[in-house]
């Protein structure tokens, strides 16, 4: 099969001139000209926001691209969308590209739901009568219906968000580029939007190209991923491989401790979540089979009636696969520590993400989607465990008996 | 598949003219979504497309009704600054709104790719509209004073002929403005400045013959006016009175070079708009 995207050698120069403004001053550059006329042409501070970059994209394939900021994600992105030219190098694409846009890029605040939908959809390249087709079907998918021909002005953001990515999905191109938008909306939105993606990669059959700084949302949709440092490719492969090795080299570590800044006037809020071994050590590798724990460092400001946690683990393709309620109970106020284990739960291979919500009476109070990841891997097997290479989620022998009946 | 092209450092991000023509609803949209905004929230609507150059033209009729600064032959003075304004404001109109265009589309500029010819080109069909209805007043004028006859004399052929002169002026500057002003904000003052002293020189009002000049040049110049060349079609369409001479075929000869030239030299910068902008 031949590549739908392919990048060779990509490199991205840009000139630092930290004398100058930012935006340049007619003024100003004559009279530096007049003044010195050779100065001008001197050479000017250079920095390549890419370098070497090459890497290749299969048809169908969702590929995750991570790295720090600054790393030259969104330059990469930009380069294959033909905003701005690279420096050297080509690269050879096989398809509509299509971007999903930042909220409110594009978006009149003035113009109708309707409108925007129409507008957006002809510079991102759609013809009248293609976006009259899909029009119910984007509306259908923002949720938007009934506001429809309102101005943007009153939506909310999320319901703009939502709008805005329903164009982008539902256009006819190849290959989607979406860069960290979908860090915006709520929970039940994300998941909506994932979903879509996901329908995209597979049933359709089309190309993602993801930005995120949300590891789990890579691991989720990407099978691939390709990791950049300071312009160039430092690791590309296996979405959890790929996600592993970034937070092992960028954090020094293993991340087995989570920190969360603490939200203000909530009730209570996590701050800090860790994965330990049995030995109470910290870790975030393990072996299937090998017993961890969570611990929580929950702080309450107020007392509250009814109050849970709830522990939850996502495996990497999406599956909910376990979670835990603390029995309800009335707190007081202060940082208590909560250590969860896996007592006779082994599960299988592959990345999970924590969850975790604390709640009272059933009323959220916050919810964690990315609270940590947990890795199981196959290396030194442990014996009691079946099926290593298994896709199935849980490793655990069951007991059998054996009659004969006749 | 049908869409396969190649990412190169230089010219290589660009389709080619194919793809402008495939983008072709892009113009309409950005106008009608302009126009949209425009008049949305203003409760007179669309009444202010006819206003503004209405009551302008009524102030010069004032002014100067009891002796205007016109040759005898230039018939109704009314008509005279009535399609004199509505011209001009097309094309500053053009000019204007393209630079407001370029610097209120940099957000997607940034984001992304589309033939950016199209904000100058839709900026032509912008003041456009507004022409249609300036039109539309002056063709009542003209209707109603002069009756149904005179209606019928319009040289419909020519009057094009003039909006296709301004079209080519109007956008050559805009292109070449729009390209500057993306560099330089300066352009952005610059233009709004120039383009009134530009209106005080050009035969919107007054036909700038027989004058004491400062600069003798001038008479000249009002021979060979950009936009006077234009309107005076315009205005001898009207009335039917439209004779062709070799001024007008050299005249058009020079705006397609010149507009050909804009286009070219837009395509070069195209590319390195979003990293300036």
């Amino acid at each position: 099969m031949k590549s739908i995207i392919e990048f060779r050698n990509i490199g991205k120069r840009f000139f630092i001139n930290s004398e100058k403004s930012p935006y340049l001053n007619f003024r100003e550059n004559v009279i530096s000209i007049l003044k010195n006329p050779l100065k001008s042409f001197r050479a000017k501070e250079e920095f390549w926001a890419l370098k070497n970059i090459t890497f290749e994209v299969m048809p169908g394939e969702s590929i995750g691209i991570i790295g720090k900021n600054g790393a030259g994600k969104s330059t990469l992105l930009k380069i294959l969308s033909r905003i701005t030219p690279p420096t050297e190098g080509e690269i050879k694409v096989r398809g509509r590209v299509a971007s999903l846009l930042e909220v409110g890029t594009g978006f009149h605040p003035e113009l109708t739901g309707r409108e925007n939908v129409f507008f957006n959809g002809a510079i991102l390249g759609m013809k009248r009568t293609e976006i009259r087709k899909k029009f119910d079907e984007m509306v259908d998918f923002a949720g938007v219906e009934k506001f429809i021909d309102m101005p943007l002005k009153h939506y909310s953001s999320g319901m703009q968000l939502r709008l805005a990515f329903a164009v982008a999905a539902f256009l006819e191109a190849e290959i989607l580029v979406v860069d960290e938008v979908l860090a915006v909306g709520d929970a039940e939105f994300q998941k909506k939007c994932l979903g879509k993606m996901e329908d995209v990669t597979r049933k359709e059959g089309r190309t993602v190209l993801f930005v995120s700084h949300n590891l789990g949302q890579i691991n989720l949709l990407c099978k691939k991923s390709v990791l950049l440092e300071n312009g160039h490719i430092v690791k590309e492969g296996e979405s959890s491989m790929v996600t592993n090795y970034y937070l092992n080299k960028f954090y020094n570590r293993e991340v087995h401790q989570f920190s969360f800044k603490e939200i203000n006037n909530s009730e209570a809020s996590l701050l800090k979540s860790e994965i330990l071994d049995i030995a109470n050590k910290p870790r975030q590798n393990f072996k299937i089979g090998e017993k961890f724990k969570v611990r929580l460092i929950i702080k309450v400001n107020q007392n509250i009636p009814g109050f849970v946690v709830c522990l939850g683990m996502i495996h990497e393709n999406g599956l909910p696969v376990r979670n835990f309620w603390t029995t309800p109970q009335n707190i007081t106020k202060g940082i208590y520590e909560f250590t969860f284990e896996e007592t006779d739960l082994f599960l299988g291979k592959g990345t999970y993400g924590l969850t975790v919500g604390i709640s009272s009476h059933l009323q959220n109070i916050q919810y964690y989607p990315d609270a940590g990841f947990i890795f199981f891997s196959t290396e030194n097997l442990l014996s009691h465990i079946v099926n290593p290479e298994s896709v199935f989620l849980i490793a655990n022998k069951m007991s059998y008996q054996q009659n004969k009946l006749e | 598949m049908s869409f396969e092209y190649t990412i190169r450092p230089r010219s290589g991000i660009l389709g080619g003219w194919k793809e402008i023509w495939q983008f072709r609803e892009l113009a309409y949209m950005m106008a009608w979504r302009e126009i949209k905004v425009k008049y949305k929230q203003a409760f007179f609507g669309i009444l202010w497309a006819v206003i503004q150059p209405v009551f302008m033209a009524m102030v010069f009729y004032f002014l100067f009704k009891d002796n205007p600064p016109v040759s005898r032959d230039s018939g109704s003075y009314m008509v005279y600054v009535l399609s004199g304004m509505v011209i001009w404001n097309f094309f500053s109109g053009t000019v204007q709104n393209s630079i407001q265009q370029i610097l209120g589309y940099s957000q997607i500029i940034k984001k992304i790719y589309f033939p950016r010819i199209y904000i100058p080109f839709s900026s032509f069909l912008i003041a456009g509209f507004d022409f249609l209805f300036g039109f539309l007043v002056l063709f009542i004028f003209l209707f109603s004073n002069f009756g149904f006859e005179h209606v019928l004399q319009i040289n419909w052929l020519m009057l094009l002929l003039s909006i296709f002169m301004l079209f080519l002026i109007s956008n050559t500057l805009s292109i070449y403005l729009s390209s500057l002003v993306v560099k330089y904000r300066d352009f952005k003052y610059a233009t709004n400045f120039i383009i009134q002293i530009f209106f005080f020189i050009s035969p919107v009002f007054y036909d700038g013959q027989g004058r004491q000049w400062p600069f003798p040049w001038l008479i000249h110049f009002f021979e060979w006016h950009p936009i006077g060349i234009p309107i005076e079609v315009f205005r001898a369409s009207l009335n039917g009175m439209f004779v062709w001479g070799w001024k007008y075929g050299l005249f058009m000869i020079i705006l397609i070079f010149l507009f050909l030239l804009s286009v070219l030299n837009f395509r070069k910068t195209e590319e390195i708009i979003a990293d300036r902008i």
